[in-house]
């Protein structure tokens, strides 16, 4: 059994429609996304914006430590970063840079600690100079607006009625900690009085790996075409070798036993093929989690090798003939994965909101889904789900098979 | 059939029928064939020859009748029996992405699961067939005789007991068609016996040693080339050619042969006059001495023995390839 095992991967892997819908197509069309995806994730991408603080007495004095503070964590580097900011000694080289355009903006402090930013006028009139002194403006305008609803809110505390002058920040925090309100001081100091970005996805989510998804939905289907070609070659009634094998000294339900697991073999390796493409050659994300893709690489291929069997089960229709029937239901389920483009994407999330059955017996989307929840969600229980929907598509695709091919008499005059 | 016949029977099939819908194509088909023997399974296409080999082989259910091979009952499951079994199908059945090697070993694989073992068949049946020098190409490269012999390869690499080969030699150029039916002769001399269907009389001829034939799901006649031969009224077939006889000539010259009295049948046809007659040693001298008579100028003569189209002829009142 190993001999005919391995001469029907050798021959499957050989055959020219395998070659090129299974094997090149799926990495044909993942190179061209790549092409044309990887605009979309620049475009989504924000630079820090380049400014200059001048770093003088007022900068440095104790009115403006939070301001200080509030810099150092908008302009740390990481995924949060908004700006980067340059020091400079005096206001003449802050304007000087700001003119000469290597910087969108001079932030400055008053005597109450307060933060200014001068402009230049021909960088507002470009765009990418205008994007940079908005983040620039924004941060400096949440920041104000923070110090003053602090200001209001000490000031409304019974033990800071006495007070004549409006409180600098160092009066505010130094007033806030003697009156027992360090616990508020500390919260205006930390991060937790300002807005924070929390990912409830594992991974910072992308616009564009869904269509690698997709792409590895529609592979698994393509792939449908290896076990139509394994069973016909191992089916009396449906080629000359299928007929000369059945009269060998191997039992038909071994033989077919032995195409399935040739072709569960063939596509696994084309679907880790393209696996390893994406992730390796293109850097689609893919969660890191590289042992459990190979579960659902193996969950796919026995989807796609049942789904074939049963195709290639259906009696009185040519090879070509099944063939076109998988590649109609391969462009048809991958359509409402999400395959092609934003409009079928879109499409994709309509169906599955209002008919999730829908999601749940295609089987080009549940592929596709394997990969999502493996890379987004924190549990696996998501993961072994869809695991779960592809085996018992799987299941359910091979009892058609066995039933269409039960019974199934050669007959010819 | 005699006991020790019986007993000796690679193949005996009892009574077969077998119909597809309402069309009989099986009728009490009997068969019994000997250990060592080319037996020729003759007929048109749709005779039945095909259907009677694939029932023997269980690919088909039939209505009616016992199957034995090797003196035991052929069931679809006695893959013990299929493994004694060489099948030559009449299309070629090979795997157009394996090479001539792997061809040959994947089907040797079924029956033969020692690699070692396998090799050596695989080789023994490439030279066998003379594919030394092709056994790394492709099936699509090979030429339609090449084909042909790497099909009968891929049945005979186990070195079966029982060899079915259905019309091994359609859309063949003559020299293969000589490799092939030597190759048969060989595998006889080794120790085969061989089942041979075909619609050309000349191969059947030429190789079997008896020869079944069949029309209609029928069998009309069985036995040797020469037996059969002798079962019918033609001894001899004379061909004369006329040379200049215009066409009432050649009639009235048909018509004078024809009433000679060991001559069956004569015909004008094309120049030449066609005379069948009884077996007799004077027919040649009776049908010269008949022409010279009426004064007919002859040409070449050719005086040949009756062929198995000549008993098919006979029995069923048509060609054999109409």
């Amino acid at each position: 059994m190993g001999a005919l095992f391995a001469h029907t991967v050798r021959m499957l892997v050989r055959q020219r429609d395998v070659l090129i819908w299974v094997i090149l197509f799926p990495l044909a069309l993942a190179t061209l996304f790549h092409v044309m995806l990887s605009n979309i994730d620049e475009s989504y991408r924000v630079d820090p914006a380049s400014c200059v603080v001048v770093a003088d007495d007022n900068f440095n004095s104790e009115r403006a430590v939070f301001f200080r503070e509030m810099l150092d964590e908008v302009s740390a580097p990481g995924a949060g970063q908004l700006l980067d900011v340059a020091k400079v000694a005096t206001l003449e080289e802050g304007r000087e840079a700001v003119l000469s355009g290597d910087a969108a903006a001079c932030i400055t402090v008053d005597e109450e600690g307060l933060p200014s930013m001068q402009v230049s006028p021909l960088a507002a009139s470009l765009t990418t100079g205008s994007i940079d002194q908005s983040v620039v403006r924004a941060v400096l305008d949440q920041y104000c607006q923070i110090y003053a609803e602090m200001k209001q809110t000490f000031l409304s505390q019974p033990s800071a009625q006495g007070m004549q002058a409006p409180p600098s920040e160092g009066e505010l925090a130094e007033f806030a900690r003697s009156a027992g309100m360090s616990e508020a001081a500390s919260a205006f100091m930390s991060d937790a009085v300002r807005t924070q970005q929390v990912d409830v996805l594992r991974v910072q989510a992308s616009s564009t790996v869904r269509y690698y998804y997709a792409l590895m939905g529609f592979a698994a289907l393509m792939s449908i075409t290896v076990s139509i070609n394994a069973v016909s070659a191992a089916r009396a009634n449906t080629s000359a070798v299928g007929a000369r094998r059945q009269v060998s000294g191997v039992s038909p339900a071994r033989q077919l036993a032995v195409a399935m697991a040739a072709s569960f073999v063939t596509v696994f390796f084309c679907l880790l093929l393209a696996f390893a493409y994406m992730r390796f050659v293109l850097g689609v994300e893919f969660g890191g989690r590289d042992g459990l893709a190979m579960l659902a690489l193996a969950a796919c291929a026995l989807m796609s090798t049942a789904l074939g069997a049963a195709i290639g089960a259906i009696p009185k229709i040519s090879i070509p003939g099944k063939t076109g029937i998988a590649t109609g239901i391969t462009c048809f389920c991958a359509l409402f994965a999400g395959l092609y483009g934003e409009p079928s994407m879109q499409l994709a999330d309509r169906v599955s909101q209002s008919a999730p059955w829908a999601v749940l017996v295609n089987p080009a989307a549940q592929a596709a889904n394997a990969f999502y929840d493996l890379t987004y969600y924190d549990s696996l229980a998501p993961f072994f789900a869809t695991l779960c929907v592809l085996a018992v598509m799987a299941a359910v695709f091979f009892v058609v098979a066995a039933l269409l091919m039960r019974r199934q008499n050669y007959e010819r005059l | 059939m005699k006991e020790n016949e019986s007993a000796n029977s690679v193949v005996s099939v009892r009574s077969l029928v077998k119909r597809y819908g309402d069309i009989l194509a099986l009728d009490h088909f009997n068969l019994e064939i000997g250990k060592g023997e080319i037996f020729g399974l003759l007929g048109p296409n749709g005779c039945g020859k095909t259907t009677a080999i694939n029932c023997m082989l269980q690919l088909l259910a039939y209505d009616k009748g016992d199957i034995e091979l090797f003196g035991e009952a052929m069931k679809p499951t006695r893959y013990d029996l299929k493994r004694r079994i060489g099948v030559v199908p009449q299309q070629v059945a090979v795997f157009d992405e394996l090479t001539v090697f792997e061809n040959i070993d994947c089907f040797c694989a079924l029956y033969v699961s020692d690699k070692t073992r396998r090799r050596e068949l695989v080789e023994e049946a490439i030279e066998f067939v003379g594919l030394e020098d092709y056994r790394k190409m492709r099936p699509k490269k090979l030429s339609g005789g090449l084909l042909r012999r790497l099909n009968i390869a891929c049945g005979i690499a186990h070195k079966p007991e029982l060899i079915f080969f259905d019309e091994p030699t359609v859309a063949v150029d003559p020299q293969s068609r000589n490799a092939i039916l030597d190759g048969i002769v060989r595998l006889r001399d080794e120790g085969a016996t061989v089942v041979y269907t075909s619609h050309y009389m000349e191969e059947v001829e030429q190789i079997c040693s008896r020869i079944m034939i069949m029309d209609g799901g029928k069998i009309l006649a069985l036995g040797t080339a020469d037996e059969l031969k002798r079962g019918i009224a033609v001894g001899e077939k004379i061909v004369i050619e006329l040379p200049g006889a215009v066409e009432a000539r050649g009639c009235a010259a048909a018509q004078t042969v024809g009433a000679l009295p060991h001559v069956l049948s004569c015909e004008f046809a094309n120049g030449e006059l066609h005379a069948a007659c009884e077996a007799s040693e004077r027919n040649l001298l009776d049908v010269l001495g008949a022409l010279k008579s009426s004064r007919v100028a002859v040409g070449r003569v050719y005086s040949e023995p009756p062929t198995l189209n000549d008993v098919f002829l006979e029995i069923t009142g048509r060609e054999l390839r109409d």
